[in-house]
């Protein structure tokens, strides 16, 4: 079940652990509004990665962008069913005996 | 089952995986190759609870199909897209930092597409409770916490209260950003591609210390130094089951004892205060009893060992008075002994049997003068506590359970065993007789004339009062309320192991034990079916269950006139090793001998592998089958073998400093020690069979320009010989056909 449920985030082009921890955080601090660098900072990794990851989620339509260039700034989208999915996924990364499957699946499908 | 030496089952068939450990930690395994649990021996901590590492291939998680169990590994064979994939678990040894464990995952894509490949580790580091073993966790233990962080590519943890216990986790291909929490570490590694046909080794490693960290992360393996682990700890467990390589008519008997010999090295410890082995592991409880009968086995193939554990029971296990005590917890300082209260016990003589053993095995004079004043103590300490008019070692307790059962089965609850028991007082004269032929060895001529009468004495007397008029056999005991309990138990054997019985009483005893109310196909029953209180379950399985120990020394004491009884015993001891679904069985793990069975379904609830029975199973083979006794003046060698055995052999083993074979082959005895023996010997100056190919069972003799070969056939076999140039004086190779239970002896 959870397998299925994983590739439908798949197909919804959550394929990375940098995603994941992405709409973790909006999930968790859903009034954030915040560049990539401040997004970097927060989750501890590189910019170029965090603005790339944030980019792809925008297209997703799971977050929103605002502004061009250094001050671009991303928030978490206002769509029932993309906020239902960063529900679930914080819920499976969360516990620990889900957390593993559902990063091990999400990164070994992705080509 | 592929291969002598390894068994492979169905994952799913195994309810539990393998015991593997070394001198410094121990560990236990699931079914699937996931680490259940990590000991170590220098504190009597635990370091882990649970390791579960997964191979994901593109996303999907490979599913356990085969395990492997081996002497110095675990695997569990998977295949999932494609790509084949060994886990395989290790404890190093012959290595510089033994408090170090690994997993080794060899991957092939056997398949025309690229895959993708990353594994997970669910790593929680306090003791877990785990339904497939019987040891129930230490609440500190269950209860740890650790603070963890991620540095230079490693996870390094310290438990919380306690900053020097350390562990160290170190991964190939590394490590992503790992999730920490205060149970322990998730982790996935970074994924890559297997290219068709490509084949890859990826590892994990953990080390741990309780020094702090730079002994663990100086450790931490990566690399070519886990593969170079890997050979080293193979490589040395060849070399030990080398030692002492025993070689019967029953392929059956033969696997027996090479696992009997693998699973008495992995009962090594090396405790703070000094060598010893554990009754149920992991822990630092020694149990004197235990070590004794364990001593009686392992002097045959560890001798080191054995003095270790000697001297460690000197220092420790000495009560005042003599006696020598119930069990010492190793990892204290200092070390805590405890005697449960009792005045006598089966500790106290089992202890002088096994220091006589040792000297007489080993010829180690030094340590036997410093061994023998105390056990001449605990032997005048035995006799001190002869009481009433029929003058019998007699126990005072009026407790039940451990506090009120003076002798083996001393676990079983609201049990009493108190009085005149027979099985302490046949061991007394057993202790006896033996400390008179060290006293004799060791020039103390009148102590040793003293034994002497003291052991007749006594036997006497157990003959007199300690038979049933009832049954006509020993009864268990005459209680301190003067009640003769004369249930038939599997304690009637006492009398037999120790030179009490008569030849009839013998006979009669043997004939009882071996009715079905008692024998079965996996061993003896404690106590026999029907008897008043018999239960296959209840108390440990002590009052009807099967404890194999039990059957063993049932065997031994039919070497003499039953000596097919005591094959059939010893295969029927290691029936239950080799079933063919273990899971049906419970806890059984293929190799190990399990502690106890259910009396009638047969299955294994206590430890899946008995820290003690390798050990015994051993001697039997030894001293029973072959007849060993060592005597002061060397061996002797009278074979005990069944109308259809023809030979047995021996070699490499070590004796008295040297190593020594031995083979027996139609009433003929070939030996490279002057053995004396009621049978010709031929006395051979060295063992070549080195030189000879490495054929299994082999051995070759030489005596100035003569060579004797033995080639010994369990089943129907071709061995292809190969005899070096300097024996015949051109190599050439010779090709011998062999029936089952056949041999043959070349003369070159």
């Amino acid at each position: 079940m959870i397998a299925q449920e994983v590739d439908q985030f798949l197909e919804q082009g959550i394929d990375s652990l940098v995603k994941v921890e992405l709409l973790c955080f909006f999930r968790r601090n859903p009034s954030t509004f915040d560049t990539a660098r401040g997004l970097a900072l927060r989750l501890g990794r590189e910019e170029a990665v965090v603005s790339q990851e944030s980019e792809a989620l925008v297209t997703a339509e799971f977050l929103r962008a605002y502004g061009t260039g250094r001050r671009r700034s991303f928030a978490l989208s206002k769509d029932p069913a993309r906020l239902y999915i960063c529900e679930r996924i914080e819920q499976l990364i969360t516990d620990r005996n889900t957390r593993l499957l559902v990063l091990a699946r999400l990164q070994g499908r992705r080509r | 089952m592929s291969m002598p030496l390894e068994y492979t089952y169905p994952t799913a068939a195994l309810l539990t995986g393998g015991s593997y450990s070394n001198q410094e930690l121990f560990t236990r395994l699931h079914a699937a190759t996931d680490l259940a649990g990590v000991w170590s021996a220098s504190d009597d901590q635990h370091y882990c609870g649970k390791w579960q590492v997964r191979v994901y291939v593109d996303g999907q998680a490979a599913e356990p199909r085969l395990t492997r169990l081996a002497p110095a590994f675990q695997t569990t064979e998977m295949e999932c897209g494609g790509v084949r994939v060994a886990k395989t678990f290790l404890v190093p040894e012959d290595v510089a930092y033994r408090h170090t464990v690994y997993f080794l995952i060899d991957l092939e894509n056997v398949s025309a597409e690229p895959h993708t490949i990353m594994l997970t580790g669910d790593i929680s580091y306090p003791e877990q409770a785990w339904m497939q073993f019987s040891k129930i966790p230490d609440l500190y233990q269950k209860l740890k916490k650790v603070i963890s962080r991620q540095q230079d590519g490693l996870v390094i943890s310290h438990t919380q209260g306690r900053e020097n216990e350390v562990r160290v986790i170190a991964s190939q291909p590394p490590l992503q950003q790992p999730f920490f929490d205060d149970k322990g570490v998730q982790y996935l590694t970074d994924p890559f591609i297997l290219e068709p046909g490509e084949k890859r080794t990826l590892h994990a490693t953990m080390t741990f210390s309780n020094q702090g960290e730079p002994p663990a992360v100086q450790h931490v393996h990566l690399d070519g130094a886990v593969e170079e682990a890997r050979a080293r700890t193979l490589a040395w467990w060849d070399r030990f089951l080398r030692i002492t390589d025993i070689t019967t008519p029953s392929p059956v008997l033969n696997r027996g004892l090479a696992w009997a010999k693998i699973n008495m090295g992995r009962q090594r410890v090396h405790y703070p205060c000094g060598w010893g082995f554990t009754n149920d592991p992991p822990q630092d409880v020694l149990v004197v009893r235990d070590a004794a009968w364990f001593i009686l086995g392992s002097d045959y193939l560890m001798p080191d060992f054995s003095m270790g554990m000697l001297e460690l029971l000197l220092h420790t296990a000495v009560e005042p008075g003599g006696k020598m005590t119930e069990y010492v917890l190793t990892c204290e300082s200092p070390p805590y002994r405890y005697d449960y209260g009792l005045n006598v016990n089966d500790n106290t003589p089992l202890f002088v049997i096994a220091v006589w053993h040792h000297y007489l095995t080993t010829g180690n004079e030094v340590l036997t003068r410093t061994l023998y004043p105390v056990a001449r103590d605990a032997a005048n300490y035995m006799l001190s506590q002869r009481m009433g008019q029929q003058g019998l070692v007699y126990c005072t307790s009026e407790e039940a359970n451990v506090w009120g059962i003076a002798g083996w089965r001393n676990i079983i609850p609201g049990y009493q065993q108190n009085g005149a028991v027979t099985e302490i007082n046949a061991e007394t004269v057993w202790a006896l007789e033996c400390l008179a032929e060290l006293a004799a060895a060791l020039g103390f001529t009148s102590d040793s004339d003293h034994w002497h009468e003291q052991a007749a004495d006594l036997r006497e007397r157990i003959n007199r009062f300690l038979i049933s008029s009832e049954t006509g056999l020993y009864v268990v005991n005459i209680d301190t309320a003067g009640v003769r309990h004369d249930q038939l138990t599997g304690d009637m054997v006492f009398p037999l192991l120790a030179g009490v019985a008569d030849s009839a009483m013998a006979r009669r005893t043997l004939q009882a034990l071996y009715q079905p109310e008692f024998w079965t196909p996996y061993g003896v029953r404690t106590v026999a079916k029907g008897q008043p209180g018999y239960d296959p379950e209840y108390g440990m399985r002590l009052v009807g269950g099967i404890w194999p120990n039990l059957t063993a020394w049932v065997a031994y004491a039919s070497r003499e006139l039953y000596p097919e009884k005591m094959v059939e015993a010893m295969e029927n001891i290691y029936r239950i090793c080799e079933v063919p679904v273990p899971r049906d069985f419970r806890n059984v793990v293929p190799g190990q001998f399990p502690e106890c069975m259910h009396g009638e379904n047969f299955e294994s609830r206590g430890m899946s592998l008995s820290p003690w029975m390798p050990a015994t199973y051993l001697w039997v083979a030894l001293e029973g089958m072959l007849g060993l006794r060592p005597r002061p003046d060397g061996m002797e060698v009278t074979p005990h073998l069944p109308a259809r055995w023809h030979w047995m052999g021996v070699r490499n083993m070590p004796w008295r400093g040297r190593s020594i074979s031995i083979f027996v082959a139609d009433g003929v005895i070939y030996s490279t020690e002057a053995v004396t023996s009621p049978l010709p010997v031929e006395v051979y100056e060295e063992d070549i069979t080195d030189r000879f190919g490495g054929a299994e069972g082999v051995i070759a003799l030489r005596r100035g320009e003569e060579v004797a070969v033995f080639i010994p056939a369990p089943t129907e076999r071709q061995v292809e010989l190969h005899i070096p140039a300097e024996i015949t004086g051109r190599e050439r190779t010779l090709r011998v056909g062999l029936e089952t239970g056949a041999y043959t002896l070349l003369r070159l």
